[in-house]
């Protein structure tokens, strides 16, 4: 890294983080002035007023200017979504157990005083508890809703357009469509033409701004791009940038991605770098510019949210790599400088990402596999034979699907044409399956939570449980998809979002808010949780009490019930005398599958609010713990409120003892069609195997493996000191954990404790 | 035909070249007191105890052996299997010996002590087009050993100690045999790696690893040489087996590179 990239990532890491109500204050008193006016064009001059009116900060070593609010890293309040929540929480926001956030003085004051009553009754959060708040609770223990409280986002825009033809380019498509709309059209172009003029004239004050302080650089880049498409590379990014922030601005949203940044930016690039004006170390010190910017921005959750979603996920999603519409490799030299700037940065943002195919070269393939020794757990794999034909059968276009993103964390989406809301909801198939064998009280405080379709004591056969199974399944999906109606109503009613509809294909020729429909495409994504769990509660089932009756269904139900208190040695049984999904046993990862499959189907028979399909996800992020703490004792041997399986696809910690092959060959088996929303495998290595090139080699070619076996998706942590610390704590956790030498192989938790401490001191990944 | 396995190991990267599945074989013909596998020293079955897993739950009150413990505190160490059941166990990775040029490896013990069971399931996994490689101190009449050499894609084989003396003292047996077999084995032209395990106070001198490195280049001039560093983390089961295990901690990198040049500088002299 530059000298100058070091000191602003320094200056970057050691500046507070605050709450900040700047940008609620200002929407507040804009609202005030437009009362009566239609909420689109009130939101566009909302917006608008933010971009004129935000207080800004550039700083002389940067190339890249921008951000939405003067501090960085800001937790920004944003009333229209909503309120209560923050009003609730804002004198624990600095001692909160994630995601602190410090707040200025006289901030409360100001907000209880300015922003909240105005709010109160008005905002989407509001809004929704008003309609369903009831209908939420009622089932929130199997599914969780999202979305109730702020904006969807998880939206890949269609970037390049936007540096295709700018902010002026498309603020003269709006106008001339403005002059032959009527109606609510022409409130929407209206919209459009105001939200662009703001770009513009933040753009500008950038300029303006960098003048005074003497970069000349970017107050001419700036200058230009407020009025022309970008021309260079530097420009380009530059421009980017703003669009993102300005999309930050109006939605305040947890993601929006570049997506494939390497593939849009590399004309810019190529032009440059063939007219002598930029070069791989100037190309690369911009990126890592851009790469700081995407750490700048950070996402207030509520303290409930955090725990799902911890370290402020905000999901600047790039992906590099993949392969071409006709077939052919999409890597190029900006696919490089991206890996090697997140191996140089290593911060959390942008979540890179990189989409193999059968045809990647192997020396990409090996890059990233350097990247990823280097410990950042970057970049997450994903692959394309699996993708591009689970998106095909969402019906997604052929060439639409092989120019797949990822937006947010894991989850899929199209470039710039599509409103995915991939997360509508969670729903947690365990607590499901609780209720199916506790006839519908909650294990965990007695009360009755779903219908009481019987329970296990009624059970005689293995079938019989399965029927009662699908039936409290098919009943909390319908109540589930009633919710999701709602919320994506008051989505439209309250946030409709005219600056990301200049962006995302076909709003601007439908003349239709992306909210209300007017992408091309218009998905919803339900996550089924979580695979492992009930491949081995219902493996351990159907071998132990069905096929060989070695525990009786009454005691059974009873010692869940007591979350096996008394019964250490059924548990036990159940633990170890079952097989265990991610060891490579067809048999019980295909239950895994048959109820991913069955959750899948059922989603088929419904549509969503703007007309798309409800899909499925197969992932969690951190959302495997507080889930986990929803459900009971289970018949794999979980005692009550210990986490679900991590990620989604993974095993429950501790239970995949074949090694990283079989439980790859595991995860194949789950149908990657029923990954289309997205999906994640976390996986474990120790940092040693990326020291040598050998090693880098082989565990490429575990990469290749994945990509034969069509597994959607894969995130690569190496085994810091901490884990294996951890490890010797809670072995039972890490009993998968391998320590492989020549001729010999050892689980660390089965070594003595001073032969773990030299595993230990052993490992490292500083001197990788 | 059956043979006692006592384990199988998928995505093993050290024994060979790619992605491996090692088979360890139970039983060997030596008794090296360094063995990082002495559960892989007798041919029967044995029991080990996990005392961290144990609930106390009373099954094994008379004794541990085929106890079935809830726990999985008791685990039994070796079991009959089929070569054809190993075959379909090392099948299970062939996606990844494809991506990988990787395949099984045979372990132990020795798989020359097993040899028949062992060249069946070499022979399954050959004519499936799956790349075979063994791990042997070559302690086997001859006439059994070079039934080996078509079975074979890569021979890891070691040499533990030069001279005679001091390896019958150390492993229990000559190391005449062995040096026959290496010799006829560099013979064949077959694939081949030497190891020198390196091991404080037995192996691991300038003497001893100077005349292997000698001996072996003499024999094959082109040979390959990797040393192994000494693993300490075997103790762990020397003490479930209420065994002594020698004493030792791994070399450091300069010691390593000590030791390298002492096999290196073997060509000058």
């Amino acid at each position: 890294m530059t000298d100058r990239i070091v000191k602003l990532k320094d200056d970057m890491l050691s500046e507070m983080r605050y709450v900040s109500i700047e940008q609620a204050e200002i929407i507040t008193e804009s609202y005030k002035q437009t009362e009566g006016q239609s909420t689109i064009v009130r939101r566009a001059k909302a917006l608008a007023a933010a971009l004129y009116g935000m207080e800004i900060r550039v700083s002389e070593d940067e190339l890249i200017v921008g951000n939405r609010t003067a501090g960085v890293r800001a937790g920004v309040v944003f009333p229209e979504s909503g309120i209560s929540w923050i009003d609730s929480e804002l004198e624990t926001m600095h001692s909160r157990p994630q995601d602190k956030f410090n707040v200025h003085d006289g901030d409360i004051e100001k907000f209880r005083k300015d922003i909240l009553p105005y709010w109160q009754g008005r905002s989407l959060e509001d809004a929704i508890r008003g309609r369903i708040g009831g209908e939420v609770d009622e089932i929130a223990k199997v599914v969780k809703l999202n979305q109730k409280d702020h904006a969807q986002g998880h939206i890949c825009p269609n970037t390049e357009k936007w540096l295709r033809i700018g902010p002026s380019g498309l603020k003269a498509e709006a106008q001339q469509r403005a002059a032959a709309a009527t109606g609510d059209k022409k409130d929407f172009y209206n919209s459009l033409v105001i939200v662009l003029d703001g770009a513009v004239g933040f753009i500008k004050r950038y300029a303006g701004l960098c003048g005074q302080k003497g970069m000349k650089t970017s107050a001419t880049i700036c200058e230009s791009i407020a009025q022309r498409p970008p021309e260079t590379f530097h420009e380009a990014v530059q421009s980017l940038w703003f669009l993102y922030v300005i999309l930050q601005m109006e939605s305040n949203a947890s993601s929006f991605s570049p997506g494939r940044a390497d593939q849009y930016l590399y004309p810019f690039y190529q032009k440059d770098v063939q007219s002598g004006v930029l070069n791989d170390a100037y190309a690369l010190e911009i990126i890592e510019c851009l790469w700081l910017k995407f750490n700048q921005i950070v996402y207030l959750r509520n303290s409930h949210s955090a725990r799902y979603f911890a370290g402020f996920p905000i999901g600047f999603n790039i992906a590099v790599g993949g392969r071409n519409a006709d077939g052919s490799d999409a890597s190029n030299a900006l696919s490089y400088l991206f890996l090697k700037a997140q191996g140089e940065v290593g911060l959390p943002q942008p979540n890179l990402s990189a989409r193999l195919h059968s045809g990647s070269p192997a020396e990409f393939v090996e890059a990233c596999a350097r990247v990823i020794g280097k410990g950042s757990g970057m970049p997450q794999i994903f692959n394309d034979e699996a993708v591009i034909p689970a998106l095909e059968g969402q019906g997604i276009s052929g060439e639409d699907a092989a120019n797949y993103a990822i937006v947010g964390c894991v989850e899929l989406t199209t470039h710039g044409n599509n409103l995915g809301w991939s997360d509508a909801a969670m729903f947690n198939l365990v607590k499901a399956l609780e209720l199916t064998l506790s006839g519908g009280k909650c294990l965990l405080t007695g009360d009755r939570i779903g219908p009481d379709f019987g329970s296990l004591t009624d059970y005689d056969t293995y079938e019989k449980l399965e029927d009662a199974f699908a039936r409290n399944i098919a009943y909390f999906t319908e109540k589930m998809i009633a919710c999701c109606e709602v919320i994506e109503q008051v989505h439209i009613e309250t946030l409709p979002s005219p600056f990301l509809s200049c962006v995302i294909d076909d709003c601007m020729a439908k003349g239709l808010d992306v909210t209300a429909g007017g992408a091309h495409y218009n998905l919803s994504g339900i996550q089924a949780i979580q695979v492992a769990n009930i491949a081995d509660s219902l493996a351990a089932l159907k071998k132990l009490v069905y096929d060989e009756k070695r525990i009786d269904r009454n005691a059974l139900l009873d010692l869940l019930k007591n979350n096996y208190e008394g019964g250490e040695d059924i548990r036990q049984i159940l633990l170890n005398k079952a097989p265990k999904y991610g060891n490579d046993i067809p048999w019980v990862d295909d239950i895994g599958n048959k109820w991913v499959d069955f959750f899948a189907n059922g989603l088929k028979s419904y549509q969503n609010y703007r007309g798309g399909r409800y899909h499925t996800g197969l992932y969690t992020v951190s959302a495997h713990v507080p889930m986990g703490q929803n459900v009971g004792a289970t018949p794999d041997g979980r005692k009550a409120e210990e986490p679900l399986a991590d990620g989604g696809m993974s095993a429950v910690y501790g239970r995949d003892m074949n090694g990283p092959t079989a439980l790859l060959k595991s995860v194949s088996r789950i149908n990657s069609a029923y990954g289309s929303n997205g999906a994640l495998l976390n996986m474990k290595f120790l940092p040693d195997l990326f020291k040598t090139d050998e090693g880098v080699r082989k565990f490429a070619a575990l990469l290749h493996a994945l990509v034969a076996l069509k597994i959607i998706h894969a995130q690569f942590n190496v085994v810091r000191r901490e884990d294996l610390i951890a490890a010797r704590q809670n072995p039972e956790q890490y009993r998968g954990l391998t320590i492989r030498v020549a001729g010999y192989t050892a689980y660390f938790t089965e070594l003595a404790g001073d032969l773990q401490e030299e595993i230990i001191a052993r490992t490292s990944y500083g001197d990788l | 035909m059956t043979g006692i396995v006592f384990d199988i190991r998928r995505f093993a990267i050290h024994d060979g070249e790619g992605i491996r599945t090692t088979v360890f074989l139970k039983g060997c013909p030596m008794l090296c007191k360094w063995c990082q596998n002495p559960e892989g020293q007798a041919l029967e079955p044995e029991w080990w105890r996990f005392e961290d897993k144990c609930i106390g739950c009373g099954k094994c009150r008379d004794g541990i052996q085929g106890v079935d413990c809830p726990a999985e505190a008791i685990v039994q160490v070796g079991r009959e299997m089929t070569a054809q059941a190993v075959f379909e166990k090392v099948m299970e990775d062939k996606v990844f010996f494809d991506t990988s040029g990787g395949g099984v490896t045979l372990s132990g013990g020795d798989p020359v002590f097993q040899a028949d069971f062992a060249l069946e399931i070499l022979s399954l996994c050959k004519d499936a087009g799956i790349r075979t490689a063994i791990e042997t101190a070559m302690h086997a009449p001859a006439g059994v050993f070079e039934k080996f050499f078509d079975k074979v894609d890569l021979f890891i084989v070691d040499i533990k100690i030069m001279d005679e003396k001091r390896h019958i003292e150390a492993t229990g047996v000559s190391n005449a045999l062995i040096l026959q077999n290496f010799e006829a084995l560099c013979k064949s032209g077959r694939d081949m790696l030497l190891r020198i395990p390196l091991v404080p106070g037995y192996t691991a001198d300038s003497q001893n690893l100077k005349a292997i490195a000698k001996y072996a280049r003499a024999v094959k001039p082109d040979i390959k040489i990797e040393l192994l560093n000494f693993n300490p983390l075997a103790a762990s089961k020397y003490r479930r087996m209420h065994r002594q295990y020698v004493a030792g901690e791994r070399f450091g990198c300069e010691e390593m590179k000590a030791f390298h040049k002492m096999i290196t500088e073997g060509d000058i002299d």
